[in-house]
């Protein structure tokens, strides 16, 4: 059978093919079709030819098999040193074969592709940094997981996921109307406590357009009121598009590259739309690599950059701070020993590390801040990025993953780590559910809210 | 004045206090009585997984699963839904102080009603990812008001014919005031104002003179009459009373003497508390320690 109903290589288009997939609980029927799905290896060898560029051809032909990458890599330490784990092996038994075969390989070295790709790799980019000739393991893995999806060979929850955002433009079944709505609920019950709290929506011309991850508005839309608190409370002249707020990408994380170009033109539009001075995105690690740092390649930018200047929100938080538009109570500084979980994909991939450490140094008592290590570029990814987080195949490897991050925490002393990214956050989560060391965590939003001097003119009357 | 009652319940045992006077209301009042019951925490980041409240398992929602819990809802409450005249049974996946706000925002009942602490450890699915319980995040946004039934004693209840209103003089109490002033004369009952003079704090630990507090007792009962008077025209019995204490203390102690079926207050803490803060305002201690229902108003 080549084509299966659910597993195909057809990306999902519409809410009634979605509802259908998830009809297939745990994508049971999903892997026993992809066990007979055909490779179009014709298709897959031609694909190779358009795509596969100068930099990642040089990169397969030039590693020297030397292993420097071999340590780089969380996911060899934690399982015993495997030799299948080193990064470069990885690599070029799956991609590196592909392209020796010229396109020709079956369906069994597809499944082991798929396996490689997506539990093997969270595309952290560490080992880019520790390879002698810069080569970026994480890069050509985002790139095999492309030619993965084109063939069908990816893992249930991400078809899916990529299917959210080709019908919804946002990763979850989450409408433009649904998050209006929400976002002014939110609003609504927090304005006695923050008497003129309020959210524009699509207001032209204004300083900041907020972005944010639709798990937000489906399951935590307190996250939704603080941003909007914090705002407010800065006196920042904001509003949130009505369509485009979506900033995530499980098209990414899936290797839908069409849908990926549409959700991020998606929030480009509303860019170009409402012409904000910036765009702030909320406390996402890949929404950012997606819409602000890969995006503009995806939608054709030539300069590389989104049609606005696109900051991260701890990028927000700390010029608020610094320049005094949010100013902390000192004594309600955070006096607990308190660690930061430092994220990929804004950290090593974007460079942040200085702007989060400056945040701890206005929120945290001196003297209680201890890193993890090692940290900042060189930290290790939570143990969940890249998707790795919510496929349900692959969760013994990803609890597994998961200790590292766990014992690195134990090592750092700390009873509260500061995660500004929801996959750390979620990874973190995850581990204390499933190892129970008594870690607390916490995004940012919440602990400034807890700190933060309410101007006398803001404060509630009676 | 109670005709869509909203009944959020974890279908154990923690709710079903409440559930005895949630369906005793719906069949006393011609209610149509809506079972809300929160099925399971999302789990596992952007995946299918919820962590099921009830057994505390990972399963993965589908049709299948809803309606298998749908029937465990039925079949739970089957003695109460023979006699329910109107009834709706409702699940919803989320975090349940979220799903019940978002419940009662989208079907505008008159009035949530809900059991106590379910009474977990540290191991409740419920405190995995959000700090505080679901009663004092739905007290405090809950767009109706929201009577909580706590502890067993405050369960046998044949209707409302005493009311007590606890007021600390706030905007908010005279919100839960104009409930309560409804409420009997809708149901003609019998309305208790009381305050209760807080010694325990306000003096920094100097000690009041006998003599001081009963002039503040004095000023006080001026102003609840002062207050309160005009408005209970059409109440056939009411009283005034001030009691000096712990507040909380002196209301529970003051509605068991009057054998009191419910109490009214207002909920008006500032912030949603931190997680060191245990049930920290009056009304939370009134609601943990009642031998009636309380009725909890925060607008």
């Amino acid at each position: 059978m080549p084509e299966g109903k659910f597993c195909n290589k057809k990306p999902v288009e519409t809410e009634e093919d979605l509802k259908a997939l998830l009809g297939d609980t745990g994508g049971k029927k999903y892997y026993e079709e992809m066990k007979s799905l055909d490779v179009d290896t014709a298709l897959l060898w031609k694909t190779i030819g358009n795509t596969l560029k100068s930099r990642t051809k040089t990169w397969l032909e030039i590693c020297a098999h030397c292993g420097m990458c071999a340590d780089s890599c969380f996911l060899y330490l934690i399982n015993d040193r495997d030799p299948k784990q080193v990064p470069a092996y990885k690599i070029q038994s799956t991609l590196g074969e592909i392209v020796k075969r010229k396109g020709k390989v079956d369906n069994d070295f597809m499944h082991m592709v798929m396996e490689t790709a997506w539990a093997k790799c969270t595309c952290c980019n560490r080992c880019g940094m520790y390879c002698p000739h810069g080569i970026d393991m994480g890069v050509m893995f985002g790139y095999l997981r492309g030619l993965c999806y084109q063939q069908g060979f990816v893992p249930w929850e991400l078809k899916i996921g990529a299917g959210m955002h080709r019908v919804y433009r946002a990763q979850m079944d989450v409408t433009g109307e649904e998050f209006v709505e929400t976002f002014k609920w939110m609003v609504e019950e927090y304005e006695e406590d923050y008497p003129g709290l309020e959210v524009s929506v699509d207001k032209e011309d204004a300083d900041i357009l907020y972005t944010v991850n639709a798990r937000e508005v489906k399951h935590y839309p307190e996250d939704l009121a603080e941003a909007a608190i914090l705002f407010h409370l800065a006196g920042e002249n904001w509003t949130v598009p009505s369509s485009g707020w979506e900033q995530t990408s499980l098209a990414m994380f899936a290797g839908d590259w069409a849908a990926c170009k549409m959700q991020v033109e998606g929030v480009y539009s509303a860019m170009e739309r409402l012409k904000p001075k910036r765009m702030v995105g909320t406390e996402c690690g890949h929404a950012h690599r997606a819409t602000v740092i890969e995006g503009p390649y995806w939608a054709g930018r030539s300069n590389g950059k989104p049609p606005v200047e696109s900051i991260h929100y701890v990028e927000w938080l700390a010029e608020a701070l610094r320049k005094g538009k949010l100013k902390i109570d000192p004594a309600k500084r955070i006096k607990k020993k308190v660690t930061l979980q430092d994220s990929c994909n804004y950290i090593r991939n974007h460079g942040l590390k200085d702007i989060t450490r400056e945040i701890i140094s206005y929120i945290v008592e001196p003297g209680y801040f201890v890193e993890l290590s090692p940290n900042r570029e060189h930290n290790y990814c939570c143990g969940g990025g890249g998707g790795f987080n919510g496929i349900g195949i692959f969760r013994p490897q990803r609890n597994k993953a998961l200790i590292t991050k766990r014992d690195q925490l134990i090592n750092s002393g700390a009873e509260l780590v500061i995660a500004p990214c929801h996959n750390c956050w979620d990874a973190i989560r995850d581990l204390e559910e499933e190892y129970k060391i008594g870690i607390k965590w916490s995004f940012l939003k919440p602990l400034v809210i807890s700190m933060v001097e309410i101007p006398e003119h803001m404060k509630p009357k009676e | 004045m109670f005709k869509k009652i909203l009944f959020a319940t974890s279908t154990t045992e923690a709710s079903d206090h409440a559930a005895r006077v949630a369906f005793n209301m719906a069949q006393s009042y011609d209610a149509n009585i809506c079972i809300f019951h929160v099925i399971g925490v999302p789990t596992r980041g952007f995946s299918q997984i919820v962590m099921d409240v009830k057994t505390k398992e990972k399963v993965e929602i589908d049709d299948e699963y809803i309606a298998w819990v749908k029937e465990e809802i039925m079949v739970y409450y089957s003695k109460q839904l023979e006699k329910a005249k109107s009834y709706d049974i409702k699940v919803a996946v989320g975090f349940p102080h979220r799903e019940i706000l978002r419940e009662a925002r989208n079907n505008s009942p008159d009035l949530i009603v809900m059991g106590g602490s379910t009474g977990d450890d540290e191991d409740s699915v419920y405190k995995k990812s959000m700090v505080g319980s679901t009663l004092q995040r739905v007290a405090k946004a809950a767009p109706c008001p929201l009577l909580v039934v706590n502890r067993p004693a405050a369960s046998f209840w044949g209707g409302i014919s005493k009311v007590v209103f606890g007021t600390d003089f706030s905007k908010a109490s005279d919100a839960a005031f104009k409930f309560a002033v409804k409420l009997a004369k809708d149901l003609g009952c019998e309305l208790n104002l009381f305050h209760a003079l807080d010694i325990s704090s306000l003096h920094m630990g100097r000690l009041l003179t006998q003599d001081e507090i009963e002039s503040q007792i004095r000023e006080s009962l001026r102003c609840i009459r002062g207050r309160y008077l005009d408005e209970l025209k059409g109440i056939k019995d009411y009283s005034f009373d001030v009691w000096e204490g712990l507040p909380y203390i002196e209301i529970v102690k003051y509605a068991r003497e009057k054998h009191a079926d419910l109490i009214v207050m207002a909920h008006h803490t500032q912030k949603s508390s931190n997680e060191d803060a245990r049930l920290g305002s009056n009304i939370e201690q009134v609601i943990v320690r009642a031998g009636c229902p309380v009725i909890s108003i925060n607008k």
